[in-house]
């Protein structure tokens, strides 16, 4: 039996009188790939925020890794062992890229100095950048390396859980596609499971195992293939819009 | 699955003549290889002709532990040494690929400068900084000005509802806290005005001090002071948040200019604001005097209004309030400019933000240094 790494149960959060999520369950499953996808303001941040325990839900039970996220004693068990890559990088801005990935390694795992130097230049290097970002300030790097240098610091610890929300956006094709590869290989040789709010389609085609989409203040979920095949106007529009033809037949073509 | 605060990692190091057995056991996690570090780097590789790694009782490896293994395979191979790694974790090897591929020869240095050389420097920074800041702030008083010619040839450029706005928020919703503080100064100046008076008895001359401090200086620079700390941060952070937003670009995008929907109204009001803000701090000041020398010196209201018309004529009042637009021009153009000088990130909002608030304090007081001789000259 496939073991749950996050399972959301009746979640229920609301703004005031707006309805973000009713009766929400979700199942996220060991060492696979989730993309979360939804229209704009259909709370996929919103939910990812919920279950990383930065916004109170109203009611309902999350528990990540079998804890319950809303125990204050077991949160900081959880946080030790999850990455997360936000929307905007949310690098600190008075600390260089070494430094800011030196943060986990430090203030979590209290890694020697000599040895998270080391790890630094290893991490750089493995979200493809050169390790001379190392001593740069986030102010000096594009958006691209941002969100690299933003991946790499959610690795620094080597998490067992990824939360990304939107890595591939506001990156080119090409970037975009290595950014794909590098988690795959990750999620791969490390085991990850991760936990992905995305728009971009070929990332869903390319590397997600499952795909939850957020409709109506629920979740449907199920594979690629599974949710194409879903009557609901909002999916097939989706899948089979435009962009979704394009995607798909580009990858067909690959495959051939 | 390990807990986080048990993870723990051990290794033994034999060596036999010229052969060497490292073996490692527990988990090589990130959360544990600190305790093994140390004694895996200090290993001499120089003297050995092969070597094994035995890794049978280690159970679980993420990237940091297995960097530990890649950084001894790597002195190996450079020194040519025979080895083998025994292992049970089919992970480890796929980690130890995929890491195999990201070496990299090159010293990064993490620190390059020693605090003292970077002290040197910083002077010289500073220095620099300074000349730059003075040609630009004077360019942008220079801009500041053609913007405001332009706006009087063409009124309708002034942005009525923003001034109205700003207004509101710098002038009104300040008068809370400068009248407070007007009034204890008031009282502040009554009392030790008495207590060094009453040496001469001449106590009732302390509503004169009152009187010609509080209107000529105290009212005003305190006003200044309130105002520099309140607003002209606020302007500061805002311009600096907005210019970190892009904000400032879609505006000129648009063909308008920052200048004149962002720093006119907020110098129009903020030189509207003071002088009422100045107004409300003297008479506030006076009558805390009122009530401190009815208190302490048995001076009734009467007597205090007698002596107060007597102390001071109407110029003292309008030398005090002449003064109040000039700097809440200046308290304003600091505030915006540094809040336009804003780039970077988070830090540089704060430092922008303390500079204009130093910065728009120290010219006051300097501007506040001319005035003076200047109505000294004019017998005034």
């Amino acid at each position: 039996m496939e073991q749950n790494i996050i399972t959301v149960r009746n979640l229920v959060t609301r703004f005031g009188d707006q309805i973000i999520h009713k009766d929400l369950n979700l199942d996220v499953r060991k060492g696979e790939i989730l993309g979360i996808v939804g229209g704009s303001g259909s709370g996929k941040t919103v939910l990812l925020n919920t279950i990383i325990g930065l916004n109170k839900q109203e009611s309902g039970d999350i528990h990540v890794f079998g804890k319950n996220t809303a125990n204050p004693d077991e949160i900081g068990h959880i946080q030790a062992r999850w990455g997360v890559l936000y929307q905007q990088g949310a690098l600190f801005s008075s600390l260089t890229v070494a430094e800011n990935i030196e943060v986990p390694m430090k203030e979590i795992a209290e890694i020697p100095i000599p040895l998270a130097n080391e790890l630094v230049i290893l991490k750089l290097r493995m979200v493809g950048l050169e390790p001379e970002t190392a001593v740069k300030f986030p102010a000096e790097l594009s958006g691209g390396m941002i969100k690299r240098v933003s991946l790499a610091r959610a690795l620094a610890i080597d998490a067992e859980l990824l939360f990304l929300d939107e890595p591939t956006a506001g990156l080119d094709p090409l970037s975009a596609d290595s950014f794909d590869q590098l988690i795959r290989t990750l999620q791969k040789n490390l085991n990850l499971t991760v936990l992905m709010v995305t728009h971009d389609l070929d990332t869903i085609l390319t590397i997600c195992d499952r795909v939850a989409v957020l409709l109506d203040h629920k979740i449907i979920i199920g594979t690629v293939e599974e949710i194409r095949k879903n009557p609901h106007p909002w999916i097939q529009a989706y899948f089979h819009g435009a962009r979704g033809r394009a995607v798909q037949v580009s990858k067909d073509g690959n495959k051939g | 699955m390990s807990e986080i605060s048990s993870s723990t990692a051990w290794v033994k190091i034999d060596r036999k003549g010229a052969s060497l057995l490292i073996t490692g056991g527990g988990s090589w996690v990130a959360t544990s290889v600190g305790q093994i570090d140390e004694s895996l780097r200090n290993i001499d590789f120089s003297a050995i002709k092969s070597c094994t790694i035995n890794l049978q009782e280690a159970s679980t490896f993420d990237i940091s532990g297995a960097w530990l293994i890649e950084r001894m395979v790597r002195a190996l191979k450079k020194l040519g040494v025979n080895y083998q790694i025994q292992s049970k974790d089919e992970h480890l090897n796929a980690i130890l690929k995929l890491i195999e591929k990201y070496g990299y020869e090159k010293k990064i240095e993490f620190n390059p400068t020693s605090p003292l050389v970077f002290w040197i420097q910083d002077i010289g920074r500073h220095a620099k900084k300074l000349s730059i800041d003075a040609i630009g702030m004077t360019a942008f008083l220079g801009q500041l000005f053609l913007t405001f010619l332009v706006c009087f040839r063409h009124p309708s450029k002034f942005r009525i509802v923003p001034i109205v706005a700003i207004f509101n928020r710098v002038g009104l919703n300040a008068v809370p806290i400068i009248s407070l503080i007007a009034f204890l100064i008031g009282v502040v100046l009554i009392y030790q005005g008495a207590f060094q008076l009453r040496k001469f008895g001449a106590e009732i001359y302390t509503v004169d001090l009152l009187a010609i401090s509080l209107l000529r200086e105290i009212g005003i620079l305190l006003t200044a002071i309130i105002v520099a700390g309140r607003s002209g941060s606020a302007f500061a952070a805002q311009l600096g948040t907005m210019k970190l937003n892009q904000e400032i670009d879609a505006l000129k995008t648009f063909g308008l200019d920052p200048m004149e929907v962002l720093v006119v109204p907020r110098v129009i009001a903020l030189v509207l604001a003071m002088p009422m803000l100045a107004i409300i701090a003297d008479f506030i000041g006076l009558a805390g005097g009122a009530i401190m020398s009815y208190v302490t010196l048995d001076i009734t209201i009467d007597q205090y209004l007698e002596q107060l018309l007597q102390s001071f004529g109407p110029s003292s009042f309008w030398i005090g309030i002449i003064k109040a637009p000039v700097f809440g021009f200046i308290i304003a153009m600091v505030g915006c400019y540094e809040g336009m000088q804003v780039q970077g990130g988070a830090v540089s909002v704060g430092t922008k933000t303390t500079k204009a608030v130093v910065e728009a304090i120290f010219l006051v007081i300097v501007m506040d240094a001319i005035f003076s001789i200047l109505f000294t000259k004019m017998d005034l």
